[in-house]
């Protein structure tokens, strides 16, 4: 039988980086402070997985000023939809398999 | 990738998306309140005038209140409000589907209202022009109830009922739908406000 556990994408397989996905997937675009605030990542993981996050072009960020204070702001990229609807696909895949 | 349960997964992601996406709440009530506040001064001016027998004046008192009053107010509390929300980190999404419909709302009103003009009827049936205005704002507020927020359920329900009552009462009561469109636009306003105050609060969860 196919292995279908082997086929996932590591990229979004880890919780931290799936669950920034998924906040990122319903909204224009999300603050790191709202991301940690909200996800319970401390600062240094937040970073490292979104930098992982980035480097597979699945995100992509931007600086800019809000109220005279700096904000990044995270927003997910075309790819970045695909890989976790492809993801989707492949855990119901899991699920269904005998 | 021994121990990968797809069905926590797929748990802990709706716990994320419950906590991370946008509540259904209308954020911009303040706009909502203030279209409702200057929609009301303008039916009260215009009936005034139509007491006072100004009618040269009335067609004028809505254009001016909604350009010179409406918009500028509208741009200052729709910045105020997005600064707000970009502040807390979350920059929503343009909501296509709702401007499209309030856009079409406004084109088909527009030209009903300048069909009634051109034919002669706005003069000789002065109502029919809110009953055009009072019936495509019960389907734009259907419309926001299903796409934004639950309270604009009862502003189209009172919006009905009120074209409802005055066809059924006859000609002294033609103006109370028009009434009802700033009326209704401040309840669904007030009822916003609450509604936004109630999801203020949301719980982080952890990763």
């Amino acid at each position: 039988m196919k292995n279908l556990a082997l086929e996932l994408d590591d990229a979004v397989l880890s919780r931290p980086r799936l669950s920034i996905l998924a906040a990122l997937v319903g909204n224009d675009a999300l603050d790191f402070t709202f991301l940690r605030n909200n996800l319970g990542i401390s600062d240094g993981n937040l970073g490292t997985h979104l930098q992982k996050l980035e480097a597979s072009g699945y995100i992509s960020s931007k600086k800019a000023f809000v109220n005279r204070k700096p904000k990044t702001w995270f927003r997910i990229t075309k790819e970045g939809r695909k890989a976790l609807e492809r993801l989707f696909r492949q855990l119901e895949a899991m699920l269904v398999q005998p | 990738m021994e121990d990968l349960k797809p069905l926590d997964d797929i748990r802990f992601l709706r716990d994320v998306v419950a906590r991370t996406h946008a509540p259904a709440v209308n954020n911009y009530w303040s706009v909502t309140l203030m279209w409702g506040c200057v929609l009301t001064l303008g039916y009260v001016v215009c009936a005034w005038l139509g007491l006072e027998h100004k009618v040269a004046a009335i067609p004028w008192v809505m254009p001016a209140l909604i350009y010179l009053v409406a918009l500028p107010l509208n741009w200052y509390f729709r910045r105020k409000v997005r600064t707000g929300i970009e502040d807390a980190g979350v920059r929503a999404p343009l909501r296509k589907d709702l401007l499209g419909c309030w856009v079409s709302i406004a084109i088909v009103g527009c030209l009903w209202t300048a069909a009634l003009v051109v034919s002669g009827e706005m003069a000789r049936h002065w109502y029919l022009v809110v009953f055009v205005w009072a019936s495509l704002y019960v389907v734009g507020f259907v419309i926001n109830a299903v796409l934004l927020s639950s309270e604009w359920f009862w502003a189209a329900g009172i919006m009905l009922a009120s074209l409802i009552a005055a066809l059924i009462a006859g000609a002294d009561f033609y103006w109370l739908p028009g009434f009802c469109i700033g009326g209704t636009l401040i309840l669904a306003g007030l009822l916003g406000r609450r509604n936004a105050r109630r999801n203020l609060h949301r719980q982080p969860c952890t990763a």
